[in-house]
C-alpha cells in the first residue's frame, strides 16, 4: 500500500477527500492493510484510555502553597 | 499569529487575575494542574519532576499573565511553558540523548500476517490488575520514545492538541509534527505488540 506513511493523517482526518476515498477502497479489499490500520487505531485508543494521571494530594497541596509563597499572597 | 477566540471561562479568569483576584489564581490552577501534571509525568517519568514542571509552569505563567494578550489560548500557552520546562529539565539531566526513529525498521517489521494483536482496554473494575499492568506497559513504552517524539505524541494524542497547535507550541513545522507523530505511534504499537508476544501479560 502506497499510503502507509500517511495512515496517521488518514486516522486523524487530515487527508484530502480523494486520498481518503482511495485508502477506503483499498482497505475494503485488503485485509492485511485493514489490520495494519486497525492496529494503529487501537494503539492510539489504548494510549489515550490509559493516559490520565491523578495528582497525589500531597503534591496538590505543595503546589498550592508554593505558588502562593512565590506570588507572596 | 491569528487572533484565537479565547475560552470564555479562561477569558473571565484572566480578566479577574488582572483585576487582582486571588481566587482567579486558584481557579486557573484547579483547571489546568492535572493535565499539566499528566504531561509532566508522561514526559519525565518521575513524580518529583512532574511536580517541578507544574510549579515552574504556573509560576512562570502568573509572572507574565498580566501582559498576556490572549493571542493564543491560555491552555496552549501553559503547555508551551510546560514543554519548555520539560526540555530544560532534560538538558539539565544530560542523560537522555535524542535520537531518530527509523521508519524503515518499523515498516520492515510490519511484513507478516496476524502480528497486530493488541489487547483491549477493559472497563470492568474486576480487571483492575490487568488494567494496571497494561497501563504500566503503555507508560513505559511512551517513556521509551526519544524525547522529541514523546513531546509530539503527548501533545497530540494524550492532550489532544491538533497538528497546527502542536507545531506552534513546539515552534516546528506541521510536517515535522505529522512525521514525528506517525513514527511515535508505530514505535508504540511495536512496543505493545512485542510485550504481548513475549507473554508478559497473559
Amino acid at each position: 500500500m502506497k499510503c502507509f506513511q500517511r495512515i496517521s493523517e488518514y486516522l486523524d482526518g487530515e487527508l484530502e477527500d480523494n486520498i481518503c476515498r482511495e485508502i477506503d477502497e483499498h482497505l475494503h479489499q485488503c485485509p492485511e492493510c485493514r489490520e495494519y490500520v486497525d492496529s494503529l487505531r487501537k494503539t492510539i485508543q489504548l494510549c489515550k484510555e490509559t493516559a490520565m494521571e491523578e495528582m497525589p494530594i500531597d503534591i496538590h497541596d505543595r503546589i498550592r502553597s508554593k505558588i502562593r509563597e512565590l506570588l507572596r499572597m | 499569529m491569528d487572533k484565537v477566540s479565547a475560552d470564555g471561562t479562561d477569558h473571565s479568569l484572566i480578566a479577574a487575575f488582572k483585576a487582582g483576584s486571588t481566587e482567579a489564581i486558584d481557579r486557573i490552577v484547579e483547571r489546568y494542574e492535572n493535565p499539566i501534571f499528566t504531561f509532566g509525568l508522561k514526559m519525565c517519568g518521575h513524580l518529583q519532576d512532574a511536580e517541578d514542571i507544574v510549579q515552574e509552569t504556573f509560576f512562570s505563567a502568573f509572572k507574565y499573565l498580566e501582559s498576556f494578550r490572549e493571542e493564543t489560548k491560555l491552555r496552549n500557552w501553559l503547555f508551551k511553558i510546560a514543554a519548555r520546562a520539560c526540555m530544560r529539565k532534560r538538558r539539565k539531566k544530560k542523560c537522555e540523548p535524542d535520537r531518530e526513529i527509523s521508519l524503515e525498521s518499523l515498516i520492515h517489521k510490519d511484513g507478516s500476517e496476524g502480528k497486530y494483536e493488541i489487547p483491549d482496554w477493559s472497563d470492568d473494575p474486576s480487571d483492575n490488575v490487568l488494567r494496571a499492568e497494561l497501563k504500566e506497559v503503555i507508560d513505559n513504552a511512551i517513556l521509551s520514545l526519544p524525547p522529541k517524539y514523546r513531546l509530539v505524541f503527548n501533545l497530540r494524542d494524550i492532550e489532544g492538541f491538533n497538528t497546527e497547535e502542536t507545531a506552534e507550541l513546539l515552534e516546528i513545522s506541521k510536517q515535522s509534527v505529522k512525521t514525528r507523530l506517525h513514527r511515535a505511534r508505530l514505535f508504540l504499537r511495536e512496543k505493545i505488540i512485542s510485550h504481548y508476544r513475549e507473554g508478559e501479560i497473559q
